[in-house]
């Protein structure tokens, strides 16, 4: 199977994607959508979470569980590695429940 | 040369000799910043290293395609399409349409960093959902970060990589231990603090189901950009309602004297 070519393409595919919106960066834009622009690191965080989150195969109830102890942590220490432990740790306790 | 333009050229080498460490600080950091997920990028690196073998790619190949195609979802969803023998053209498209939600970050990296050509050249290879959002959770966007953060993803993908094609199917048993939770808490660490008013929790809320709900419709990079541009443009519309304005300042009062 010659799979040379198909990855070149991909290559190609995938970099245009990473370089297109780095090519739009100059353009001038409506204020509306500047606005708009100035929300997609939240709302582009919430995505990646919710997608990532509802990955999982069967244990979605204490993925939840575990990702609100840790959203909880984060929010009162505001320390990103305390979340991810305490919701490690809350995950791989239920799990094993 | 014209006075001005040589003092121009002495301010400018002397900001470059000040910028040089700065840079490499700051890349240092985008690198550092990026190492818990490589909990979870090793693993799937190498889960995807065995799945390529299996599928037929040469150890070449699938090597290859880690270090020029650099997507997790893309590599995956073509090893599936390579085995199914489907017509090449639609293997790329395939590809850009699951790493769609790279636009989206790319756009609003490039907005605010506005880098120059090869800077943006270079910022473009290395941009990963990771690496953004590790960037974006350090404050201000920084061109340094960003690309620091997206070589350490790369490090770790190809790492992943390399060990799937030489260790094996021993190490599919890291998968058991779940941990490609890492990654959504990983994203929530850094959502949490951005989070301070209303307004962006309206935003987080709207694009996080409406993510969930249209993946069942739609590939997930197409999902996530499109939940993702309602949510922005949601919030946008809001926030320009004089009611929610007052509201979202009271919300930074309240949050700065916390």
């Amino acid at each position: 199977m010659n799979t040379l070519w198909p990855i070149l393409g991909m290559t190609a595919g995938v970099y245009a994607i990473r370089l297109g919106g780095f090519l739009l960066g100059d353009v001038a834009l409506p204020p509306g959508i500047e606005l708009a622009l100035s929300f997609v690191p939240v709302a582009m965080l919430a995505a990646l979470c919710a997608a990532t989150l509802a990955a999982g195969a069967g244990d979605l109830p204490i993925r939840l569980v575990a990702a609100l102890g840790g959203g909880i942590v984060a929010h009162r220490t505001g320390k990103g590695w305390a979340c991810i432990l305490v919701g490690m740790l809350i995950y791989w306790t239920l799990g094993r429940l | 040369m014209p006075e001005a333009t040589r003092a121009e050229a002495v301010e400018f080498d002397g900001e470059m000799r000040d910028a040089a460490p700065r840079m490499r600080a700051e890349f240092a950091r985008g690198f550092l910043a990026l190492l818990p997920l490589w909990v979870a990028a090793i693993p799937s690196g190498i889960a995807y290293g065995i799945a390529a073998r299996g599928a037929g790619l040469s150890p070449f190949e699938t090597q290859l395609m880690s270090l020029l195609v650099f997507s997790a979802a893309g590599q995956v969803g073509a090893l599936a399409l390579l085995s199914e023998g489907l017509p090449r053209p639609l293997l790329i498209g395939t590809a850009m349409i699951l790493n769609a939600q790279l636009l989206l970050l790319g756009l609003a990296a490039g907005r605010q960093l506005r880098p120059r050509w090869p800077a943006r050249l270079l910022a473009a290879f290395f941009l990963t959902d990771g690496a953004f959002a590790v960037a974006a959770g350090q404050g201000r966007l920084r061109l340094p970060v960003l690309v620091g953060a997206g070589v350490s993803m790369y490090t770790a993908w190809n790492a992943g990589t390399a060990l799937g094609l030489t260790a094996g199917r021993g190490l599919l048993a890291v998968r058991g231990l779940g941990l490609d939770f890492v990654l959504p808490l990983v994203f929530l660490a850094l959502l949490v603090p951005l989070v301070r008013t209303r307004t962006t929790l309206g935003v987080a809320l709207i694009a996080g189901l409406g993510t969930v709900a249209l993946a069942r419709l739609i590939p997930s990079g197409l999902a996530i950009m499109v939940a993702g541009i309602a949510a922005s443009l949601g919030g946008a519309w809001w926030s320009t309602r004089p009611a929610a304005r007052r509201r979202d300042e009271t919300d930074n009062h309240s949050e700065a004297r916390r």
